[in-house]
């Protein structure tokens, strides 16, 4: 089954008395356990993809599917719900939250969700161990380096077992050592667990270990 | 749900000088509540038992219609020897009662054999008197209060003594119409002075033993029993029971509680409390503006954490809880902290022993006190915690209502 289907989905914005038109009919679809990468220049459309896919943001017009489920249309709760079950987001500038220790950053999805305390802090904790970072469970993102804060941040995306996992520019603010370390430990966890990893970028070398390569260019799909 | 409230407190802990300012702003507007309240409770304490101790009694007991007539006819509607035994059966068996005594209200000229002065008299019985304030809250200034053993004692009232201006020991006699309306005097000997703090008062007021009162007005009646209680807080209760056993016992009679009787006093409650309002809105206002300033300012700083939170699955209520938690930590922390250093400002001010001055109509000062007043500070605290609710509202909706690329996209 694929995981995310979009059918001539277009996003238009109004800056002032000007329409932009970011994307201009795309029609992509990616299947379970895929970890591909939307590559293209900057204001080429590909953060707004991402956030279509995410459900944080609603297409002008076309229709997009997760798992099946169109999510064009639902209301505001069922898109929030389908975010704190289905999806988790990776972001460029980390954006953990800065007064919560590692440790409560990557149990903040499990509280929206109804787990009990025990099980809560199970799966914290085996999250933090995947991303090597358990002996830093009680460090602030203040004291932890960039490479630190973004495994946090993956750790905090996995935690609830996400379907789909979107990162955008996920190397952007990392040198490039901790950046190909952060993309190896996404393509380790993408094989041992099958999780679906869509992420956008416009570094080469994250382009090279993508196993599918969706080329955007002007709000449209590039061939 | 318990993770933003653990999120809201660490972040007033997050910004110490902001939350400081912030919490200046309340713990100031609720010490100055307690000092104002505290003050106004002391003052009104004081005036209600300078009245009651220096003029009144707490409760006073006439004939029925005594009270309509008593400018035409003071005379007329009095209590007699019989009424006085059957009142005194009925006081005994209330509780609540320390004692009760008779007075006869005359007036007439004084004269020390030069000149005639106005004057307003009161018989009185000594030793009850002096139970009620003589000698506390009524100063004797010179020579000695009436005993019951003296009969032909005069104390004259500060203003009328300086009139007069006769040492004590002198004789003075006193002249007025007796009940029937024929003219009256006696020779009374001054004892002392004595000063009540009301100017008014005290330049025509004497006292006589009651006797001496009956014997110039050739009457045995009075026309008022001056009823004392064991606190002034039972007022009420004891006149609603006294009322009944009255109505039960057939005497016709009436009663006028403390609080009936003092104008002036209502007057001052009504304008120190029409202040207090005022005062309570203007803190309320100032509370208000510091903590909604604060969480703005918070709401804009964590534009793009909203957004981050609102992207994991946090509904827009679960933002709006978030904010609303952090402006109640702000409005809860400084009432606490009000409530507590409100209470060692007003034991403070009370400590420092001032004076203050004469309130209008008196004579002297009164040493100026800060009561600590249960219903103040719970106000108080409720006043905190409503306007830090009513500050974080707007800022909290503002930040529930963010769109999340908006707020992601936010530095």
């Amino acid at each position: 089954m694929e995981k995310v289907i979009l059918k001539g989905v277009t996003k238009d914005y109004h800056l002032g008395n000007t329409v932009v038109e970011a994307l201009k009919g795309v029609s992509i679809e990616i299947g379970e356990g895929e970890f591909v990468s939307i590559a293209g220049p900057s204001g080429s459309g590909k953060t707004t993809l991402l956030n279509l896919i995410g459900c944080i943001d609603k297409p002008t017009s076309g229709d997009i599917f997760i798992s099946g489920q169109n999510v064009v249309g639902l209301r505001e709760k069922q898109l929030d719900e389908i975010r704190a079950r289905k999806i988790g987001f990776i972001f460029q500038d980390f954006n953990l939250i800065p007064v919560l220790s590692a440790f409560e950053n990557v149990e903040y999805p499990l509280l929206l969700t109804k787990i009990e305390s025990p099980k809560r802090k199970e799966r914290v904790k085996s999250a933090l161990e995947e991303v090597g970072l358990l002996n830093f469970a009680r460090h602030r993102p203040n004291e932890l380096s960039g490479g630190q804060r973004q495994r946090v941040a993956i750790a905090r995306a996995l935690v609830t077992n996400p379907e789909i996992v979107l990162a955008d520019e996920p190397t952007g603010n990392l040198d490039s050592q901790t950046g190909e370390t952060i993309i190896n430990l996404m393509l380790q966890i993408n094989q041992q667990k099958g999780t679906t990893f869509i992420f956008s970028t416009h570094d080469s070398m994250v382009m090279k270990h993508a196993r599918k390569v969706i080329k955007i260019h002007d709000g449209k799909i590039s061939q | 749900m318990l993770i933003h409230l653990k999120i809201a407190i660490r972040n007033v802990l997050r910004n110490k000088r902001r939350t400081l300012i912030t919490l200046s702003a309340i713990v100031f507007g609720v010490v100055s509540l307690m000092l104002f309240g505290g003050y106004m409770d002391y003052s009104f304490k004081g005036l209600r038992e300078s009245f009651i101790r220096g003029r009144s009694g707490h409760l006073q007991v006439y004939k029925e219609g005594y009270w309509e007539n008593k400018n035409k006819d003071p005379l007329k509607f009095t209590i007699d020897r019989d009424d006085y035994s059957a009142i005194k059966k009925v006081i005994e068996q209330e509780e609540h009662i320390d004692f009760a005594m008779r007075r006869l209200e005359f007036s007439g000229l004084i004269s020390n054999g030069e000149n005639s002065f106005i004057f307003i008299g009161r018989g009185i019985e000594p030793a009850q008197e002096n139970m009620l304030g003589i000698g506390t809250f009524v100063q004797i200034t010179e020579g000695k209060t009436l005993s019951d053993g003296d009969q032909d004692g005069v104390i004259l009232g500060k203003g009328l003594a300086e009139q007069l201006e006769v040492p004590i020991g002198k004789y003075l006699t006193i002249m007025t119409t007796t009940i029937d309306g024929a003219l009256n005097a006696i020779d009374v000997k001054l004892t002392g002075v004595f000063n009540t703090g009301v100017k008014d008062y005290d330049d025509r007021a004497l006292m006589v033993p009651l006797a001496a009162s009956q014997n110039l007005l050739y009457t045995d009646d009075v026309q008022g029993i001056v009823v004392v209680l064991d606190k002034t807080e039972n007022t009420e209760l004891v006149a609603r029971n006294l009322t009944k056993r009255f109505k039960d016992s057939n005497l016709h009679l009436e009663i006028k509680t403390w609080s009936e009787l003092a104008d002036y006093y209502h007057k001052v409650v009504d304008i120190f409390n029409g202040i207090y309002g005022f005062l309570k809105i203007v803190i309320a206002i100032i509370v208000i503006s510091s903590i909604a300033n604060t969480m703005m300012m918070s709401v804009f700083e964590r534009t793009r954490e909203i957004g981050t939170i609102r992207a994991l699955g946090t509904k827009r209520g679960g933002v709006l809880n978030l904010f609303i938690l952090e402006a109640l930590t702000l409005g809860v922390t400084g009432g606490i902290l009000g409530l507590f250093f409100g209470t060692i400002a007003c034991k403070a001010v009370s400590a420092m022993g001032l004076t203050m001055p004469p309130p209008p109509g008196y004579s002297q000062g009164y040493p100026l006190g800060v009561n600590i007043v249960f219903d103040v500070m719970v106000f108080a605290f409720i006043l905190s915690v409503v306007t830090s609710l009513i500050s974080g509202l707007f800022p909290a909706h503002k930040a529930s209502k963010l769109e999340i690329v908006d707020a992601l996209r936010h530095i």
